[in-house]
């Protein structure tokens, strides 16, 4: 009898996947007492492509342009992951040349850029500061520019490829990146005053969707949602890919793992791909091949391996579990995105208890990417 | 030699196609080689092409003389002087119908010292250019087929 | 929460007095940038429509539509692009054997007809045609191998000292690397005269399925050791990876796949229906034509019986092309075959007319590749002077076994095979060699490589030279005497340019051997005169239908005596043929005909 009288009280919402507030094609379900959340499902599905299974089904050249799909703000995490484990499996890492290591590294580090731009353009955005988020985005498309420039594509790239990246950089680009750093920075401080200095977000995201920290190891969280909780914990010291180990950065930390801290830990991160970008393009050689002598990529097979390889996306940590069996075509490839983690399983943890309002702003928070969740 | 007209020249060209056609004929008649015999054969057609040729441009029905133009390799003035024999071989028949071509033209150009006036002179240089055209292709034939190889 | 925090926002404002960051309408419409990857574009006269493109494409965007006739080496086809498909990703272009294929920087387009947007580049005009900018090949950067794996050698040096193979052959790893450059495109197919299935083999080869791979070519070539040693590979002509790398080595992964084996019989799966029982043919000639026509009846269930006016079969494969190129043990082993088939072989028997006769009577039907077994004449001045000889008496004398001297110094007039592998004997028996040729060295129809193998070997090269006349020395040397050549253009379309004397100057080479090479013909003595009448032309060649058979009902012919091309894989074709005609002429119930 309290049962059903319980249940009565509530009532129940969807969330999505027509909803301005969310983060791409996905929906939660949720129910309501009062305006507070008592309970949420998550549903994805809207997209679902079946990514890992079209590339069982295709050569692994035409296996590349796929996975960049994966991610829309941040394709180059997949292109990177899956071409370094098949020059893992297939040995063709030995053969990447340095400059091409060089430059994977300046797409990763642009394509966070590009990505925490827009994320917290989000952060804004969902806590109806209006300003803020086309600012964000005019910031992401100069970068777009660079990447335009560099890969032929603005959003899908299809750069890093097996062996190197697909082209070298062109003439004068050095300068140009450095011109779009100085008007991004130039920007900054006025979006720390409309964000970070504003009332209302201070209000909002202060104390709000705390994650607990002892959830941070059970859960597989990463990025900067565990960075929020003051764990130095970022794949790119942990354990270093291409150039990261020679550069010189600190993982940024910050404390109280609200929706606040993780906002800084990316505000922050913007600055450091900024300098990260400089100083790999004061590092990266001027001479050399860009990519590795590739065999014939219409009959190329990879021996039987398997390999599970990851990066740090600005969402966190990505892998890719890959297996080939010897033949022309993938075996069986498993994409592990943080928006698993982030968007489904601790989602659905932290919802009970939240306002209705703060439901948005907590996904932008845990930068949840539906594509990714469901490859 | 002297001629009158443009219709005695070209009756005497006729009478040398004749002449020519005849030679082939017997050379077909006697040689045993079968492609020789073969090719003579064939060169007694062509005799009887270009002299029915010369008649239409005596009757007004061909306005003048058509070469092409095929390039001269000056092959004749190279290769030997085969004669006929019974067994002669098409390579030699070749450079006979070479030789041929070669002493017509050589012929034309001869006359046309005592040609009287413009239009016979001119006459006789189409009937020349024709011999000649005729050479070179005999030039060609025997490029394509004796030396395939060079 | 201090009053800062509630001013703050507000610097916001300060934007609006600003000049706008957020991109005007018009930097949108800018073009893209110069490496863009918009619309595609293809240059179609560079085009060879092998289909690459279409092969990477995994949206499966490119279709391949015909758009001209094909000829060797152009399937005719082009890419037809599909933009409710194409993701931009460009490995269409990335691939493309030939690089025409490009993306313009331009990415706008409204059409209201959606059929209009599958279009081909460069057939179906588009606005940004010409565009310079865009996605190109670049270099540095190549999704297919454009290197060969280089075909180990014998040392110049050495190998003139010696009779034995020059080539070494690949070994199973260089072979499988090589076969796996291969782009599968087939312009190689239609290139060969007797259609070999090639991206099988060599992908059975890259597979390191080498019975699998023997199998495919021994469908339709019966000599394929000998092919893979010395054909003419018109088909690495047109090999589309060749256009801006290096051919794939057909030739030598063909020859690989044979050599991979001591026994063919034993691994051969022919499937065939043994139609022909009860059939009586007779071959007369036992060069490449001969053989096929044998071979392939043979297998079908027919009688063949095989005569040859010398001790091997194998004809100029085995009279004219020296040891060094195509060595005995690798023709033994196709002859081998043939026997273990079932057709009966009869050596050291030239056929003359009254057997031809009997021959006609006897079977129900008879083909003839005799070839060309006698030299034309140098036709000049002195040509019957001792020690002016033929390249194709040297050859057959040397490899039937007789001796053969050469003395030290020879000059080998002509530009063909035959030329080439005199001057190369000439060498290894000795003598200082020069080849005189009247054209250009790149209108020299022997093979590329075989004239750079005879240059290794010291061999010298003199073109535009035209024989005047040969003349006898007190010192009893000859001498060779020929004038230079200037080119004129050739008289037909495609035709070869023609080399002119140049009238006045002699230029003079003591020789101890003229050695001629200067073209081939057919002989036909030993035929009836009623059947030689009635098949041969006024050229020396015999001409055939469409299935090989000449005038005379119930005679086949084929090889370098029919077709033009005058090459061992051209002659077996001709026998493909000759096999099919004779199928179904024997079997349509006709006997030969005496009329
Ligand atoms: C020196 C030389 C080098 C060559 N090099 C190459 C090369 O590198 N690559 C290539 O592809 N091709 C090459 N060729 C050409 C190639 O060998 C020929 O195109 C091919 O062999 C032609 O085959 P066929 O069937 O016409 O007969 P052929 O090979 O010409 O053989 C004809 C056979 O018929 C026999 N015969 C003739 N009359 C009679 C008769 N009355 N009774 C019985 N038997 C008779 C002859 O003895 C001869 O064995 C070369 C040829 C020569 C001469
Ligand atoms: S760009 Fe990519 S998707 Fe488009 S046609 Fe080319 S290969 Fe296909
Ligand atoms: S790959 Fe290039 S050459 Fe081949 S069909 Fe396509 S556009 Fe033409």
């Amino acid at each position: 009898m309290t049962e059903t009288r319980e249940r009565s009280k509530e009532v129940q919402i969807w969330f999505g996947p027509q909803h301005p507030g969310i983060t791409g094609n996905m929906s939660v379900q949720t129910w309501l007492d009062g305006d507070t959340l008592t309970r949420g499902i998550t549903h994805v599905g809207y997209l679902h492509r079946a990514f890992e299974k079209l590339m069982e089904r295709r050569l692994y050249i035409q296996s590349f342009p796929i996975v960049c799909r994966i991610c829309v703000p941040e394709p180059d995490t997949n292109e990177w992951l899956l071409a370094s484990a098949l020059e893992e499996l297939s040995g063709l890492d030995r053969e990447v040349p340095e400059k091409a290591r060089w430059i994977r590294t300046l797409v990763l580090e642009m394509s966070r850029l590009g990505a925490m731009l827009m994320v917290l353009g989000g952060h804004a955005g969902s806590m109806g500061l209006g300003p803020a988020p086309q600012w964000m985005i005019a910031l992401r498309d100069l970068v777009l520019d660079r990447f335009e420039e560099l890969t032929g594509g603005r959003v899908y790239h299809m750069y890093i490829v097996y062996g190197g990246v697909r082209r070298d950089l062109p003439e004068g680009f050095a300068e140009r990146m450095e011109q779009t750093l100085k008007t991004i920075e130039s920007k900054l401080p006025l979006i720390d005053d409309v964000i970070f200095g504003s009332a209302v977000f201070r209000k909002r995201a202060m104390g709000v969707g705390v994650v607990p920290r002892e959830w941070a190891f059970e859960m597989g969280i990463s990025g900067p949602v565990i960075r929020a909780m003051g764990i130095p914990k970022d794949v790119r010291k942990d354990e270093p890919y291409e150039k990261y180990a020679e550069l010189d950065f600190d993982v940024v930390t910050e404390e109280g793992s609200d929706i606040f801290a993780r906002a800084m830990v990316r505000r922050r991160e913007i600055q450091q791909s900024i300098d990260l970008i400089r100083q790999i393009l004061a590092r990266m050689p001027k001479e050399g091949p860009y990519c590795a002598e590739l065999p014939n990529m219409l009959e190329w097979t990879i021996p039987v391996g398997q390999t599970y390889v990851r990066a740090e996306s600005s969402r966190g940590e990505m892998g890719y579990y890959v297996v080939t069996d010897g033949s022309k075509k993938l075996r069986r490839v498993h994409v592990r995105g943080p928006s698993y983690v982030h968007g489904v399983s601790l989602l659905e943890r932290l919802i009970p208890g939240t306002n209705i309002a703060d439901l948005a702003p907590l996904m932008v928070s845990l930068q949840v990417c539906p594509p990714e969740i469901e490859r | 030699m002297e001629f009158n007209s443009i219709q005695e020249v070209l009756d005497f060209a006729v009478r040398q196609e004749q002449k020519a056609g005849r030679f082939y004929g017997l050379m077909a008649e006697k040689s045993t080689d079968v492609v020789a015999r073969k090719f003579f054969r064939e060169m007694v057609g062509e005799e009887r092409k270009h002299e029915a040729k010369l008649k239409a441009i005596k009757s007004g029905k061909l306005s003048g003389f058509s070469g092409q133009g095929t390039p001269q390799m000056n092959l004749t003035e190279v290769l030997g002087e085969p004669v006929f024999r019974e067994d002669i071989t098409l390579q030699e028949g070749l450079i006979i119908a070479m030789r041929a071509e070669k002493d017509a033209y050589e012929m034309y150009e001869g006359l046309k010292a005592f040609a009287r006036d413009e239009e016979l002179k001119k006459i006789l240089e189409g009937l020349a250019a024709e011999e000649l055209e005729h050479k070179a292709r005999m030039e060609s034939i025997y490029d394509q087929v004796v030396q395939r190889e060079n | 929460m201090s009053l800062k925090h509630v001013l703050q926002p507000f610097n916001a404002w300060v934007q609006a007095f600003s000049k706008p960051y957020t991109i005007p309408m018009k930097d949108t419409m800018r073009p893209g940038a110069d490496r863009y990857r918009g619309w595609h574009i293809n240059d179609v006269e560079k085009c060879v429509g092998c289909g690459t493109c279409a092969d990477i494409c995994q949206n499966a965007a490119i279709d391949m539509v015909p758009v001209k006739d094909p000829v060797k080496g152009d399937s005719g086809l082009r890419p037809k692009i599909d933009y409710g498909r194409c993701c931009w990703c460009a490995l269409c272009v990335d691939v493309c054997t030939t690089g025409s294929l490009g993306m313009s920087n331009e990415y706008t387009w409204v059409e209201k007809d959606p059929e209009k947007c599958r279009y081909t580049p460069g057939v179906d005009a588009k606005p940004w045609d010409g565009s310079e900018k865009g996605w190109r090949q670049e270099e540095g950067f190549s999704l297919i191998v454009k290197d060969r794996v280089p075909m180990p050698m014998l040392d110049p040096k050495e190998r003139i000292k010696t009779w034995a193979e020059v080539v070494v052959g690949y070994s199973v790893e260089e072979a499988r690397k090589e076969a796996a450059r291969c782009v599968s495109c087939g312009l190689c197919v239609a290139a060969c005269p007797a259609h070999m299935h090639i991206p099988d083999y060599i992908g059975a080869i890259r597979d390191g399925d080498f019975e699998k791979a023997l199998d495919f070519i021994y469908d339709n070539n019966p000599m394929p050791e000998m092919c893979g040693k010395v054909c003419t590979r018109r088909c690495e002509g047109v090999c589309s990876v060749g256009i801006q790398g290096e051919p794939l080595a057909i030739r030598w992964l063909k020859r690989f796949a044979t050599e991979q084996f001591e026994d063919f019989a034993k691994v051969l799966h022919p499937e065939v229906k043994r139609v022909g029982e009860g059939k009586k043919v007779a071959v007369v000639g036992g060069g490449p034509s001969g053989v096929t026509v044998a071979y392939y009846l043979a297998v079908r269930g027919f009688e063949v019986t095989i005569y040859e006016a010398l001790p091997q079969l194998g004809g100029a494969t085995f009279f004219g092309i020296p040891k060094y190129r195509f060595p005995m043990p690798s023709l033994e082993k196709q002859v081998d075959l043939l026997k273990k088939a079932g057709v009966k072989i009869v050596t050291d028997h030239r056929v003359e007319k009254d057997e031809f006769r009997r021959l006609l009577e006897e079977n129900d039907a008879l083909f003839f590749g005799t070839g060309l077994m006698k030299p034309y004449k140098l036709g000049v001045p002195g040509e019957d002077l001792e020690g002016v000889i033929y390249a194709l008496d040297l050859l057959r004398d040397h490899h039937v076994g007789k001796k053969v001297e050469v003395g030290e110094s020879v000059v080998v007039v002509g530009g063909g095979n035959v030329a080439i592998d005199a001057s190369r004997v000439s060498r290894r028996l000795g003598a200082e060699v020069t080849i005189a040729y009247r054209r250009r060295r790149e209108d020299m129809p022997a093979d590329d490589e075989e004239i750079e193998d005879a240059e290794a070997e010291g061999i010298e090269l003199v073109t535009q030279s035209i024989p005047l006349r040969v003349e006898k020395l007190e010192n009893g040397k000859l001498d060779f005497i020929w004038g230079p050549a200037e080119m004129v253009p050739p008289d037909r379309p495609g035709g070869r340019p023609k080399p002119k004397l140049i009238e006045g100057v002699e230029n003079h080479l003591q020789v101890d051997r003229v050695i001629v090479a200067i073209g081939q013909k057919g002989e036909f003595e030993w035929m009836p005169e009623e059947v030689a009448e009635k098949v041969v032309t006024s050229r020396g060649w015999v001409e055939v239908d469409e299935t090989g058979m000449t005038q005379w009902p119930g005679i086949f012919a084929g090889g370098d005596l029919v077709n033009s091309t005058a090459d061992a894989i051209s002659a077996i074709a001709d026998g493909l043929k000759a096999v099919e005609g004779i199928q179904q002429f024997t079997l349509e119930g006709l006997s030969v005909s005496k009329s």
